[in-house]
């Protein structure tokens, strides 16, 4: 498995889960202090787990994460696209957003995805087994105030995972995307500073939902767009 | 020396031959013929080994710069040719020779990693096998870093691995780009399984095509790790127990397959397999019965595993359309589709062929 963004927040979590789970587990972040702890951590506990510091949004680092990563675990079965930037903050109106700005977020959150979706889906396709899980918003569909570069781009990584799952449908790939709803992260804080953070989801709690959510193929099929927290937790 | 470069033809408009040995005709067409040449039943094993940055520089013990080009990667060894000074814009065999090196000296590559030489070639001392000590995350996060693809001296610009891989590259096991499989777009791909063409994989660690050293380049093709799933094995074995056809896509599928039958002609799978085979045309077909690939010169080692497809007379009339039709040869240019009689004697053959 392979998780960007995975030194914090909700990446930070699914990496958790998934070492407890004893899956071999790739790590993509771009801050090295806080990815090298993470997986220092996950190993003392006997997990398989590699970093690879990288930022999605570099073109010249998609060989290299998807290269590193296979020959260091294997062929990628699930490829979880969860870095993800808001752009500037303090969040500002559209037309405040410069357009340097917008591309930058377009580069991490899209771009960068669909290019390491290219890496890593063909093998997927010719193994015939595979998920791809885009890690969305609410402001994919919702049109917040200020949060137009971010939920342009969340929008738009959700509709690439729509067109991808029609024109793969039926070679045993599924792509999905994720709505997690709102959660406890410094993401979250540095948007919604003012938010009370007793009134948010812990990431632990939406990670363990998403595992659910990926071994629940028929409540989650190709092409759709799930919130997680329809996945109840029995515990 | 001038200047010899050659024309990339974009994957879009990759032009294909396609000799046909049983109906002795010969035909160019856009690539995306491939699609109706092939029917229900057949299938197409491709490649799926990315093209690592093999290409590396290292320093000896002695301070002298070298360049490595790396090949089967195996856990903490790799194998590896070593050039001399000069880079990837002269060939090879125009570069002057690298200092001797010996087993148990060592190799530096970048600040964090060092080789240890654990074995030299007794036909040529420019090929080496490397242990590093190093945990194989920094020896990858290393090749990535300070890598570059091995890059073709006829071409204007050094080009991004980008430019190297398949569609469906998988494990970076290849020295060089599987090249036969560049045209293949999804496009393709999907419109041969939706023919009811197979299309499987297999991982074979493609080595160097060329070293620029007489004494080593009439080595190549070593042997080759390969990788054959089990999903691969039962669909070649099903086309091969019904008289379909089983393509090769690439010279080093074909060195893979002919290598994994066994006595009773079944493909095996394999998680460690060895293509040791080099392929002529003294060479028994077992397996395969068409190779795609690209157009070859008569002067190339592929041209000889052509000879296990073709009749020599064919093959000589396949090259005169080739050069007729100005199809381009090398990494980046046009292909052919050879299509030898299928792997099957008796009545299955009989029933679906004659």
């Amino acid at each position: 498995m392979l998780i960007t963004g995975a030194s914090a927040g909700l990446g930070e979590a699914l990496a958790e889960a998934l070492a407890e789970r004893g899956a071999a587990v790739v790590l993509v972040a771009r801050r090295a202090g806080p990815l090298e702890a993470l997986v220092t951590k996950l190993r003392a506990t006997g997990a398989r787990v590699h970093g690879i510091v990288a930022d999605v949004a570099d073109k010249e680092a998609t060989w290299r994460i998807a290269g590193e990563a296979q020959a260091l675990v294997g062929p990628i079965d699930v490829l979880v696209h969860n870095a993800s930037t808001l752009g500037p903050v303090p969040l500002r109106l559209l037309l405040d957003t410069d357009c340097e700005d917008l591309e930058a977020v377009l580069q991490t959150n899209v771009v960068g995805p669909f290019r390491l979706t290219k890496a890593l889906v063909g093998p997927m396709v010719m193994r015939e087994r595979g998920t791809v899980v885009q890690i969305s918003s609410d402001a994919a569909v919702e049109a917040y105030p200020t949060w137009g570069a971010y939920g342009a781009s969340k929008s738009a990584a959700d509709h690439l995972t729509r067109v991808l799952a029609a024109e793969l449908k039926g070679t045993g790939v599924r792509l999905v995307s994720v709505d997690p709803g709102e959660m406890r992260t410094q993401m979250h804080h540095d948007a919604m500073p003012d938010a009370d953070p007793a009134t948010l989801t812990p990431p632990r709690v939406v990670a363990q939902r998403l595992l659910r959510m990926l071994d629940d193929e028929a409540a989650a099929p190709s092409g759709a767009r799930v919130s997680a927290s329809a996945w109840a937790l029995s515990s | 020396m001038g200047a010899f470069v050659m024309n990339i033809v974009p994957r879009e408009q990759v032009r294909l031959l396609t000799v046909d040995s049983m109906r002795e005709t010969m035909a160019v067409t856009p690539f995306g013929a491939l699609a109706e040449t092939l029917g229900r039943g057949d299938v197409l094993v491709v490649n799926d080994a990315a093209t690592l940055p093999a290409s590396i520089a290292a320093t000896t013990g002695r301070g002298e710069s070298v360049e490595l080009r790396l090949f089967d990667p195996h856990d903490s060894e790799w194998s590896a040719i070593v050039l001399g000074p000069g880079d990837w814009r002269q060939r090879t065999e125009d570069r002057p020779p690298p200092p001797v090196l010996e087993a148990g000296s060592c190799l530096r590559i970048g600040s964090a990693l060092e080789a240890r030489i654990v074995g030299t070639s007794t036909e040529s001392s420019r090929l080496l096998r490397l242990h590093f000590e190093a945990p194989a995350e920094t020896v990858w996060r290393t090749v990535y870093q300070r890598g570059a693809p091995v890059q073709y001296a006829y071409r204007q610009h050094a080009e991004s691995l980008w430019a190297f891989q398949n569609v469906y590259a998988s494990r970076p096991w290849a020295a060089e780009h599987v090249s036969a499989g560049r045209a293949l777009t999804w496009q393709q791909v999907l419109a041969l399984r939706s023919r009811g063409v197979k299309v499987v994989a297999l991982t074979e660690g493609a080595g160097l095509s060329s070293s620029g050293h007489a004494p080593l380049d009439a080595l190549l093709p070593l042997p080759e790790r390969y990788e054959l799933p089990a999903l691969t094995a039962m669909v070649v074995n099903a086309a091969l127990a019904s008289a379909h056809r089983v393509v090769a896509v690439g010279t080093s599928v074909m060195r893979a397959l002919e290598s994994a039958v066994d006595s009773s002609g079944q493909v095996v799978a394999s998680n460690d397999g060895r293509a040791a085979l080099v392929i002529d045309g003294t060479h028994r077909r077992r397996v395969v019965s068409a190779l795609l690939t690209g157009i070859h010169s008569p002067q190339e080692s592929h041209y000889r595993l052509l000879e296990s497809l073709l009749r020599p007379g064919l093959l000589q009339a396949a090259s005169d359309v080739a050069r007729r039709e100005a199809l381009q040869e090398h990494e980046a240019g046009d292909a052919m589709l050879v299509l030898a009689p299928p792997i099957a004697t008796g009545e299955v053959f009989r029933a679906r062929w004659l």
